[in-house]
């Protein structure tokens, strides 16, 4: 028997100790394997064991923990490998839409509370995007679905099997006939495989591919193949409505890639007049991060790409097409089209998805042109594991519906998918799945389609289970649970599949491993501790895709598309998913509610996102003046929006450098069952939405309904104000003058005061503003590091928001066609700190290693350190923010490491204390000094473009020393003499000299000129 | 100590030829004797009849009052129970306001100062803003009682009592805020210095320090001077009280004061003493205050002139305040106007005209200071002051602090009350709006634009302030109830100034105490205390 530390059995009740799920549902012992004695003690065994001990620790079942087990029970007989208070990491995927990013879990005493990138995967590289850093919160919200449920009744997992036994025995006969199979992107060669092994048993059972927020347009339009980028080989990078840096599913380690081509260096005058920067032109209807990062963004209609995409075709000699073009789509062509020619292979022309469809096939030919497919781009066979739908990608979510509709549908298993709420308007897939008699919904919440389906089981979080999954390059990892279920009845795609096709009941890591069966042991385990299946072991790209089409792809658009030139009205519908809850699958997620979208700021909802210019001349504000000013405390006249005989009314958000014309709304709002933070919030673009033309398309009727509705940004000001907290030059400037943005400032202020003396370490930031895409990611992460709370809209909307680390987002230059700065800010650790010396009862301090740290039990809340804050970066619980007692899996996932603060109380970055204090101890365990880069803070680990360094400032051979002493280098408003640990970088752009106007920065204020020559 | 109050048969020893009359013609005896055996040389002031070559200003007492006249209007008011009608309305509602205090504070205790509209980047609202305001507030009575008393000017006398007990429940309002507006007020007393097991002290370079004991020492100071002052009408009044009851509360707050002689002298000495300990303190109190914002790194709060201008700003407030109050109080109270007359409303407004041109001067320094200063964060704050979201509010400032007070230049404008209570009316607004303006425009759009915000208060930042208007409106008219509003002794002094033997009373008494018992040592003399 294993030493698991608890009573036994009978003895548990009385002593008021519950040992997990099990106990409480009455059924069951551990998970299966929990309890077997480990022949050796592997990561397989452990992970069972780590499963159990978490089950142990007070985990949830729907009716939560008994009052008297809150109990700290040490261990009697300590697992092995676990040291209570050293968290152990362990390699699986978190899988988004379908792909895998690579991350590392953070386990303390099987708890996982933390994801990181994992460094071996090619989809993360050690960074993990917002996404990935907020699962961690869905893994324990409270919202989850706990329960088996049937015609609305809560049921078993015995019944979901003994229904399955009916139904095999039903199918058998029919060969499946009636039974359709609705997923979203399945890369998973296992799940595919079982996929593709029921659709063998039962022939006549139909699969559908609904993937709302990536239906498939640009693939379809590619023949079957999906571009994968080596942005770090393009020297010159034109983007036409695409957003590789955030909306891919490659984005995080483009980001990397992306970053390594921008950053500017110069230790010495030869480097910085040697330092290179890549190049980067973007056209797009409204801001992305990726146009937010580009030289030259300019902001066009959809409508206008394809004639943009054939200007650049004709530029570089790929295929001669005469179009009209405005003056600044000229000339951003002639520049863009030059650099293409001058770069030749070191180039690259991307579209994302949203793209018009006709835009593809004329990159393609362009990068063929240049001779850049191979070199930076690729296209390649996609990852899924079942074949794309065939025909239109946007109706295979139609066609299931006509078939329901016909009662020609008798079964319907959906497996992750929410099709009751993201169908478009024309497919009326809501109303129709009553029709089906056995409707079988599988996912994490009671949503709109749990909702309405016969049965309802509740799917487990990808830490729960065992899976595998392809990365956008079509690299496979597998996804190994961290604990054993938080709720019993929960099971995973895998499970419920298994449970179709046959009676054997086979567990999901048997099913992997089966899968992975190729894999002798030594393998298999290394692929478990790196996260990745090695590239000669994983030869199978997909099985579902026979031949990659690699010939030229149909040239002609789908009929769908809609014309182009004549529009019968001035605006143009744009869907796009968000940036946050992308298509409403996050909605749940309150991490992810609350994170500003990177360049509207908007938290908790959506809105209407409309050009300063549409705005003026419908009256919607008096100005562009108005645009400088607080959205944050403006109710936004709302606008009833209506296309295509559809209309819903949102509010209205004018956005600088929105392409005029163009009316962005982002999907993944209006959710009607998304638990209480998804519920209600936002409007819903699905209601807009047609499956023939899923970004929407000319034919907007804009009217103004006179309502007004608060849309909440935690950035209410837009501008610099002459203020310049970034300062930005242009290469040429800093190939002459690296120092630029220190210019006229004296190097050292005066100060009074005896400078502190720092004999063992210093600890020290560097920021680069240059790098940094406003993605997000850092905030998401400190959120999980750091428990910070999530406030909620009312609050956000009274300026409380609780994240220790923000991205400022500033417009430069004109309205119409700003340029896009971001600056995250957080804590500085001034060396001559304001608040330390107005805070009455020394609750904020200096330390011995230079951190400004905060002592919660000793702060009453006065408030004054933060009014003295010249950065505002500090936060205060306003209210009881952190929800004590209230959910039980929300106090599983804080890390324990980091204090819960309680209301009242003042908080701020720490630099991550409480990772320095883990190095420390290891540091002095082994006798020596901390190793630069053992500190790593969870802004800086998360970051995809490595835009953040931290380290010891005594250290001189640290990275961040290095930085540090860069000419470009200055502190945040040094000039007030705070002398801040976190120094920042100039803001370098790479301007073409061809171009100038809208695309050159140019702001009202002089110091922005100054720091901006034109 | 035994015995509270003398019975009018029991003798005490001491001061035998007054002890068989009635209290109050034992006064009168005492300063006919004082006057007869005065030594004192030309009168201290000439106030009532005014500078030679100057036209005859108006008294500051009544003709026709006495020594028993002056008790008995003033102890009438508490003893009579016939207060106006509409005080008690006043009463009413103040008090319903109060109970609105007692409970904003507490849902504010039990959800947090979030209820406020606080967030970040302004984290200081209306608390601060009320702190601000109601210690500016409690500057007039102290500076009444004992600036003017240090520097001799019996106008002080008719209207001290009431100032300082105006001070005393304004500064009750203020040293609210700072505990209330606190994330944790249960923690309250870590600011303290006191022993605690982590050896741990306040942190004494934060102005919120120094508040504390400046704020502290202040309330102190202003309760004992305050208290001391009205022992000796506690005294009259006990020595007046229609029933015994009364007799006996009154006498425990009279501390067996039986006005000997040596009374008078331990009471003069302690009084001048505390006098000259509270001067200081009406300059630091809201120089302290002022410091808060000072020493902050922010614009608009960083400047030197704000402890001299918070001061004057104080002392510009405060005295409209006293009018605010006392107009209403005479207008109703008849018996209260004998005392205060014209003559000292005068002299208020005249007071409130140039503390206003003192602060008028301080918002031209502060503009002008930052445009010269060069400092764009700093300019910017004054631009956006005026011109910003927050104009109304700046304008509004501007009009009632320093274009409305012009209007006290003009003698009719001093007379007529009703106009001048307007006038300290608009001026308390505007003084309201100046803190408000100060702590939130500030706050509000500092130094990354990034971080500018708004700030409105919230339906509970208005119940709050609305509810210590209440606290201080009943603790004023609990006060008029029940103790001498005037101060008596002093008065009675003006009676004898008036009645042209201008001689202090209680200098004339320790005069002929001291020439009667001429060996007895004060500090052995037991007889009073027996």
């Amino acid at each position: 028997m294993l030493p698991l530390p608890i009573l036994g059995q009978d003895e548990a009740p009385e002593h008021g100790l519950w040992r997990g799920p099990a106990d409480l549902s009455g059924g069951g012992e551990f998970e299966a394997g929990a309890l077997e004695a480990p022949s050796l003690v592997g990561r397989r065994d452990f992970l069972k064991l780590s499963g159990a001990v978490a089950a142990l620790a007070a985990v949830s079942g729907c009716i939560g923990p008994p009052e008297r087990s809150r109990r700290l029970v040490p261990y009697v007989d300590q697992p092995g490998g676990v040291v209570p208070s050293v968290p152990l990491f362990f390699a699986t995927a978190y899988v988004h839409a379908g792909y895998a990013e690579g991350v590392l879990a953070e386990s303390h005493e099987g708890r996982p509370m933390k994801l990181e990138g994992n460094p071996q995967h090619p989809a993360s590289l050690g960074a993990a995007s917002a996404w990935a850093q907020a699962s961690i919160l869905d893994l324990y919200d409270p919202a989850r679905s706990c329960d088996v449920r049937f015609r609305g009744k809560t049921a078993t997992w015995q019944a979901v099997l003994e229904a399955a036994r009916q139904m095999r025995a039903a199918w058998a006969q029919t060969g499946g006939r009636g039974l359709a199979i609705l997923t979203g992107t399945v890369t998973s060669p296992t799940l595919g495989g079982q996929i593709e092994a029921l659709l063998t048993q039962y022939p006549n059972a139909r699969l559908y591919r609904d993937e709302p927020a990536a239906p498939g347009l640009r693939r379809a339009a590619l023949g079957g193949v999906e571009p994968v980028y080596r942005v770090d080989r393009a020297s010159v990078v034109v983007l036409l409505d695409a957003d590789p840096l955030l909306m891919e599913p490659g984005a995080v380690a483009y980001g990397r890639q992306f970053a390594s081509r921008r950053r500017v260096r110069a230790s010495s005058p030869a480097e910085a007049r040697a330092a290179t920067m890549s190049r980067v032109y973007a056209a797009e209807p409204s801001p992305s991060v990726s146009g937010a990062a580009a030289d030259h963004r300019l902001a066009v209609a959809p409508e206008r790409l394809v004639a943009l995409a054939k200007a650049l075709a004709a530029g570089v000699g790929a295929g001669g097409a005469s179009v009209t073009l405005t003056d600044a789509e000229a000339a951003w062509a002639r520049a863009a089209a030059a650099d293409l020619r001058a770069a030749g292979a070191a180039s690259l022309v991307a579209a994302g998805e949203t793209a018009p469809p006709a835009v593809h096939a004329v990159l393609r030919r362009i990068n063929a042109a240049l001779g850049a497919e191979g070199q930076t781009v690729t296209y390649a066979p996609p990852p899924d594991a079942l074949p794309s739908p065939a025909g239109d990608p946007g109706s295979a979510l139609a066609a299931l519906t006509r078939e329901m509709a016909a009662g020609r549908v008798e079964t319907l298993l959906m497996l992750g998918v929410n099709p009751a709420y993201s169908a478009p308007a024309d497919v009326p897939f809501a109303e129709v799945l009553a029709r089906v008699e056995t409707s079988i919904h599988l996912g994490r919440h009671v949503d709109e389609t749990a909702w309405r389906s016969v049965w309802h089981v509740p799917e487990t979080h990808p830490l729960e289970a065992w899976s595998d999954a392809r990365a956008y390059d079509s690299t496979a990892g597998i996804v190994q649970p961290i604990l054993a279920p938080l709720y019993s009845a929960a099971h995973s795609a895998l499970d419920l599949v298994e449970a179709l096709r046959s009676s054997a009941d086979t567990p999901g890591q048997d099913l992997v491993r089966a899968q992975w069966a190729r894999l002798d042991d030594a393998a298999w385990l290394r692929a478990l501790s790196e996260g990745v299946v090695g590239g000669a072991l994983d030869e199978a790209p997909a099985p579902g895709l026979s031949a990659p089409a690699t010939s030229a792809p149909a040239t002609s658009a789908p009929a769908t598309s809609a014309p182009i030139e004549s529009s019968p009205t001035p605006f143009t519908l744009d869907l796009r998913p968000d940036a946050a809850v992308y298509d409403g699958r996050h909605a749940t997620n309150g991490w992810l509610q609350e994170l500003p979208r990177p360049l509207t700021k908007i938290v908790w909802g959506n809105a209407a996102l409309i050009a300063p210019a549409d705005a003026l001349r419908l009256g919607l504000i008096e100005s562009l003046e108005t645009l400088r000013w607080a959205h944050q405390t403006v109710d936004a006249p709302v606008l009833r929006l209506t296309w295509r005989g559809q209309s819903v009314e949102a509010p209205a958000f004018v956005q600088p450098g929105q392409a005029p014309g163009v009316v962005t709304l982002t999907l993944g709002y209006g959710r009607e069952r998304a638990g209480d933070v998804g519920t209600g919030v936002g409007v819903s673009a699905y209601r807009l939405r047609r499956s023939d033309a899923p970004w929407g398309g000319p034919g907007l009727e804009l009217a103004v309904t006179g309502k007004t509705h608060p849309v909440v940004t935690t950035q209410g000001h837009q501008r610099m104000e002459g203020r310049a907290p970034v300062r930005r030059a242009t290469l040429d400037r800093f190939h002459a003058d690296p120092a630029f943005p220190t210019v006229g400032e004296p190097a050292d202020l005066p100060s009074l005061f005896e400078p502190y003396v720092y004999d063992g370490y210093k600890w020290g930031m560097s920021i680069d503003p240059t790098t940094c895409i406003g993605c997000n990611a850092c905030v998401v992460a400190c959120e999980a590091e750091n428990n910070s709370p999530v406030v909620g809209r009312d609050q956000v909307r009274r300026e409380r928001e609780m994240h220790w680390l923000r991205v400022d987002r500033y417009w430069v230059g004109p309205a119409e066609a700003p340029a896009v700065v971001f600056q995250p800010v957080m804590c500085q650790h001034c060396e001559h700190a304001p608040c330390e010396v107005v805070c009455p009862v020394a609750a904020t301090v200096h330390d011995g290693e230079g951190l400004n740290v905060m002592v919660y039990n000793r702060c009453i809340g006065t408030r004054y350190c933060s009014n003295n804050c010249p950065y505002k970066v500090r936060r205060f619980n306003f209210l009881q923010y952190t929800d004590w007692g209230k959910s039980p899996t929300l106090e599983l996932m804080r890390n324990p490491e980091v204090t819960v603060r309680t209301r009242g109380v003042m908080e701020k970055c720490t630099y991550c204390v409480q990772r320095i204090a883990r190095a420390r101890i290891t540091a002095q365990a082994e006798g020596r000094r901390i190793a630069d880069g053992e500190v790593v803070t969870a802004c800086q680990a998360t970051c995809p473009t490595q835009a953040i360094t931290f380290g010891d400032l005594n250290d001189p051979k640290a990275g961040v020393v290095a930085l540090h002493a860069q000419p470009h280098a200055y502190g945040l408003l040094a000039e007030l003499g705070t002398r801040p640990r976190t120094q920042y970088l100039g803001h370098v752009s790479n301007p073409s000299p061809a171009l100038a106007g809208p695309a050159t920065p140019r702001d009202a204020t002089p110091t922005d000129e100054t720091v901006t020559p034109a | 100590m035994s015995m509270p109050y003398p019975t009018p048969t029991g003798a005490s020893s001491g001061d035998e030829a007054t002890e068989a009359l009635a209290p109050a013609e034992r006064l009168e005896a005492a300063v006919a004797l004082a006057q007869r055996q005065s030594r004192l040389a030309p009168p201290v002031s000439s106030e009532a009849t005014g500078p030679p070559g100057q036209p005859p200003e108006a008294p500051l007492i009544l003709p026709g009052q006495t020594f028993a006249s002056v008790s008995e209007s003033v102890s009438g008011i508490v003893y009579d129970r016939k207060l106006p009608r509409v005080l008690y309305l006043f009463a009413a509602l103040t008090f319903s306001l109060t109970m609105v205090l007692l409970g904003a504070i507490g849902w504010l205790f039990a959800k947090g100062v979030g209820i406020w509209g606080v967030g970040m980047p302004v984290a200081w609202g209306f608390a601060i803003t009320n702190f601000v305001w109601w210690i500016g507030i409690g500057h007039a009575g102290t500076l009444i009682s004992a600036v003017l008393l240090v520097t001799r000017q019996p106008w002080r006398n008719s209207i001290n009592r009431f100032a300082e007990a105006m001070t005393l429940f304004a500064v009750a309002n203020a040293g609210l805020f700072p505990i209330i507006h606190l994330g944790r007020p249960w923690m309250a007393y870590y600011i303290l210095p006191y022993p605690n097991s982590m050896g741990l002290w306040p942190q004494f370079r934060s102005p919120l320090t120094w508040d504390v004991f400046a704020v502290s020492t202040y309330a102190l100071v202003s309760l004992l001077f305050w208290y001391l002052g009205v022992v000796p009408d506690f005294a009259t009044m006990r020595d007046r009280a229609p029933t015994r009851r009364q007799a006996r509360l009154y006498g425990v707050f009279a501390l067996g004061w039986r006005g000997s002689a040596r009374h008078w002298h331990r009471y003069r000495t302690a009084y001048l003493l505390l006098a000259g300990l509270a001067t200081p303190l009406v300059v630091s109190v809201h120089s302290i205050v002022a410091l808060d914002f000072t020493v902050a790194i922010e614009p608009g709060w960083h400047s030197t002139i704000f402890p001299p201008y918070f001061v004057a700003g104080a002392i510009f407030s405060g005295f409209a305040m006293v009018l605010t109050l006392l107009i209403p109080v005479r207008a109703l109270v008849p018996s209260v106007r004998p005392f205060v007359t014209q003559r000292h409303i005068d002299f208020m407004a005249k007071t409130i005209l140039a503390t206003g041109l003192l602060v008028t001067y301080g918002y031209v320094s502060e503009a002008f200071m930052a445009w010269y200063g060069g400092d764009p964060a700093e300019w910017f704050v004054i631009k956006n002051r005026a011109f910003g979201p927050y104009a109304p509010m700046y304008w509004t400032l501007i009009f009632c602090n320093t274009v409305v007070i012009h209007t006290l230049w003009f003698r009719w404008s001093r007379r007529t009350l009703w106009f001048l209570w307007i006038v300290t009316v608009l001026v308390n607004v505007g003084m309201w709006t100046e803190r408000y303006v100060i702590v939130v425009t500030t706050l509000h759009r500092d130094f990354l634009p990034s971080s500018w915000g708004m700030f409105s208060g919230t339906f509970w930042d208005w119940a709050v302030f609305a509810g210590t208007l209440g606290l201080f409106g009943t603790l004023m008219f609990l006060f008029v109830r029940f103790v001498p509003m005037l101060s008596m002794s002093e008065n009675r002094g003006l009676v004898a100034e008036a009645s042209g033997r201008p001689v202090p009373p209680q200098q004339a008494r320790l005069e002929a105490a001291q020439e009667r018992a001429p060996t007895a040592s004060p500090y052995t003399h037991e007889e009073t205390l027996s």
